[in-house]
């Protein structure tokens, strides 16, 4: 509570923003009041995101024509594109300044960011042998493992290209450590700490790495290829970050909370699959302060038969759920106190802040 | 069975061996090489020592361990990166580095600290890289066992068999994230961009052939080979000339060369497996270099209907060698010809490549062996 006082005081300073924001705080009926002046904003990113799509597919075309098939198969119309609507939305925010207009090379990082993403999420999908993703088969599922893990480097390939054409070094150098934190991420999930203390943090470095680390230096090249004149770039870059990781790990703990209280059909993959991966999210360790017994459960990663469906209950009866939605607003109000700190608009709008406050406090109530 | 070190050093090359295949004798060639280049012989695995100290990989091998026992496949390929012999380590990246001290650096470009050997400290990482990403086609090559999914007799085998694909994804992946790392230091956008080709042609490696197993031509036989091995390592090249700033023409030709090079070498081993009788003894075909006989190179040339099926006593037909020999000493004019302008041909390196390739020639006029 003492944040979200502190935070909105902070609003109050700039005007503009904390219009949208009291907007958002206060129930549904406001909510489409923000909704539908954020339209004609809305409806600009959307333009993006249809290019951003054909541009994806347009540049894993090749003559193999399998890998063509395979390699586009999880960039249909199911997918929330979530990573390119912030980048571009940030991209343009700062745009605003000077000439209102995306770049190419920024919306080349938001192209990139969806790229890395989904060839992540095949080669997760082969570790893990799930066999649903985005409300149809796995791409391991219907052509085999060693085919999906191989269009997921191709894709990884081709992304390399892409990202090496926007000719930045210290653009290159953000993306790959966006793709070595990934791959550190997935190592992380194969151990359990062995003490609480060390589990949270352990978790909280892991969904940074699988899921933060992306949003925040995707967001940081986007500032960096704005070509902004007359402000300090480095310091915008680092907001730009910060606002990225406080996104993301807000975004991934809402997941995880919907992990264990969404059904299949609405995650478009199963439910409880965290769980049944042997893995301990925010829910259950924060459950398990609360119910000791659940440790040993944590410990041996679910593994013997009835230990999720304990660890269900535990977790509904704890305060578990409330605690990591708790902690996901903290991180969604963080990233908000962030943008504040960005340039306004030069025609005084703040269209596409405003919209990415938006993103950020409908990520808390999102369902899927 | 024990291979030498020369053959391990050749098929872990590209350089598909036949293993009683006696000339030409590349030790002394190998040797030299190494001792152009300056290799620090204290170097003795791939998986350079800074790259093993830390907790991916130690997760990894703890993986390993619980594979110990079981079947999979992934362990014949881990026994072999770790058991191998500090000749088969640096195999690929040999021959880049031949390339690039061939090349020489550019006057402009002159940092002395930074260049032993005549090769600039950035080209030798590189070089390590190219080799790192030859371990990830071989990772990937390891997987694929759970197609077998719904086998209900592959149950008891299942759980192995998914812990090994793990290992082979994640090992893969590891590699593939070190790679970029290493990449993004150069701070050469460029280098990215060719490599990043080159590993997208070695995913394409995979697919060329679609449902078919068999060749139906020698441009196919090109266009495969190109992809599964020749592109990578020539984009090696072509990268190690980007990093001293030669120039895009020049690149280019170091590019080809590598190819020729490479071409040449896969063709004259492809040839001297067919030609020699020992080619029935099944021993001899199991090293992971040699590739199925409807996808080798005298294949590719065979006159043959479409129907037909080919038994191996076909392949070894005198005629056929010969037109074989002929396309492979074609093959290698090209990279001699390659060789003779823009190298520096003082240089021990340029006369290196020229012997290598001047063997195989020679080799293929003697049919000794072949």
């Amino acid at each position: 509570m003492f944040t979200i006082r502190r935070l909105s005081k902070q609003f109050l300073t700039c005007s503009v923003i904390s219009r949208s924001y009291r907007y958002l705080s206060v129930g549904a009926a406001s909510h489409k009041t923000a909704t539908e002046e954020l339209q004609p904003t809305i409806n600009i990113i959307k333009e993006d995101l249809q290019l951003i799509h054909r541009d994806i597919l347009q540049h894993l075309g090749c003559y193999e024509q399998e890998l063509n098939e395979l390699a586009k198969y999880h960039f249909d119309a199911k997918g929330k594109l979530i990573r390119p609507m912030i980048i571009c939305t940030m991209a343009r925010s700062f745009n605003q300044q000077q000439d209102n207009f995306l770049h190419e090379n920024q919306r080349c990082i938001a192209t990139l960011g969806e790229m890395i993403h989904t060839a992540s999420l095949i080669h997760d999908d082969v570790v893990d042998s799930s066999d649903r993703r985005r409300g149809k088969p796995a791409a391991a599922v219907q052509w085999g493992p060693k085919k999906a893990v191989l269009a997921g480097d191709y894709i990884l390939g081709i992304s390399s290209v892409l990202l090496a054409r926007i000719g930045n070094s210290d653009v290159v150098s953000l993306l790959a450590r966006v793709i070595q934190d990934l791959v550190r991420g997935e190592f992380m999930q194969l151990s359990t700490k062995e003490s609480d203390a060390e589990q949270f943090q352990d978790y909280l470095n892991k969904t940074f790495c699988k899921t933060a680390s992306l949003f925040a230096n995707t967001c940081k090249a986007a500032a960096l290829l704005g070509n902004l004149r007359d402000i300090n770039l480095n310091q915008l870059a680092d907001y730009a970050y910060e606002f990225g990781k406080n996104f993301g790990m807000a975004f991934q703990l809402i997941d995880d909370l919907l992990d264990v209280t969404s059904t299949d059909d609405d995650l478009g993959k199963p439910a409880t699959a965290d769980l049944k991966l042997g893995l301990s999210t925010a829910p259950v360790l924060f459950a398990s302060q609360q119910f000791p017994e659940l440790q040993t459960l944590i410990l041996r990663r679910f593994s013997e038969s009835g230990d999720i469906e304990r660890a269900v209950e535990l977790i509904d009866q704890s305060d578990g759920k409330a605690r990591t939605y708790h902690l996901a607003q903290q991180y969604a109000n963080e990233a908000c106190r962030i943008l504040s700190e960005f340039p306004q608009s030069s025609n005084g709008s703040n269209r596409f802040l405003n919209y990415l406050i938006y993103l950020t406090q409908s990520t808390l109530e999102r369902r899927h | 069975m024990r291979f030498s070190p020369i053959v391990r050093f050749l098929s872990s090359n590209g350089f598909y061996v036949h293993i009683k295949n006696k000339t030409p004798n590349w030790q002394p060639l190998l040797s030299q090489g190494e001792k152009i280049i300056g290799y620090p012989s204290s170097l003795h695995s791939l998986v350079n020592l800074k790259y093993l100290f830390n907790e991916e990989v130690s997760t990894l091998v703890g993986y390993l361990r619980k594979l110990v026992g079981t079947q999979h496949p992934l362990l014949k390929l881990a026994t072999n990166m770790l058991d191998s012999p500090p000749k088969t380590a640096h195999s690929r990246s040999l021959l880049v580095l031949l390339i690039s001290k061939a090349a020489g650096i550019p006057q402009k470009n002159y940092q002395e600290d930074m260049i032993k050997h005549g090769i600039h400290e950035h080209q030798r990482q590189l070089a390590e890289l190219i080799e790192m990403s030859n371990n990830l086609t071989l990772a990937r090559i390891h997987l694929g066992i759970l197609g077998h999914r719904g086998i209900v007799d592959l149950k008891e085998n299942q759980s192995d068999l998914e812990q090994g694909n793990k290992v082979a994804v994640l090992g893969g992946d590891y590699l593939l994230s070190q790679a970029c790392g290493k990449l993004a230091e150069f701070r050469k956008p460029q280098v990215v961009e060719t490599i990043g080709h080159a590993i997208a042609d070695m995913c394409k490696a995979e697919f060329f052939l679609k449902d078919k197993q068999s060749l139906s031509s020698l441009t196919e036989w090109y266009q495969l080979t190109a992809l599964s091995v020749a592109n990578l390592v020539a984009s090696g090249c072509r990268a190690s000339l980007q990093l001293v700033d030669h120039s895009t023409s020049f690149q280019d030709q170091a590019y080809h060369l590598c190819r020729h090079i490479i071409f040449s070498c896969i063709m004259y081993n492809e040839i001297s497996q067919y030609s020699s009788s020992i080619s029935h003894d099944p021993a001899s075909l199991t090293l992971y270099g040699t590739v199925s006989m409807n996808r080798s190179f005298p294949y590719s040339l065979m006159n043959k209907s479409t129907t037909e099926n080919v038994a191996l006593e076909q392949l070894n037909n005198e005629e056929l060698l010969d037109h074989c020999r002929d396309q492979c000493l074609v093959e290698s004019n090209k990279a001699l010809d390659l060789l003779k302008e823009n190298f520096d041909q003082k240089s021990s390196a340029t006369s290196l490549i020229r012997s290598i390739i001047q063997q195989i020639q020679d080799g293929l006029f003697s049919k000794k062996v072949i």
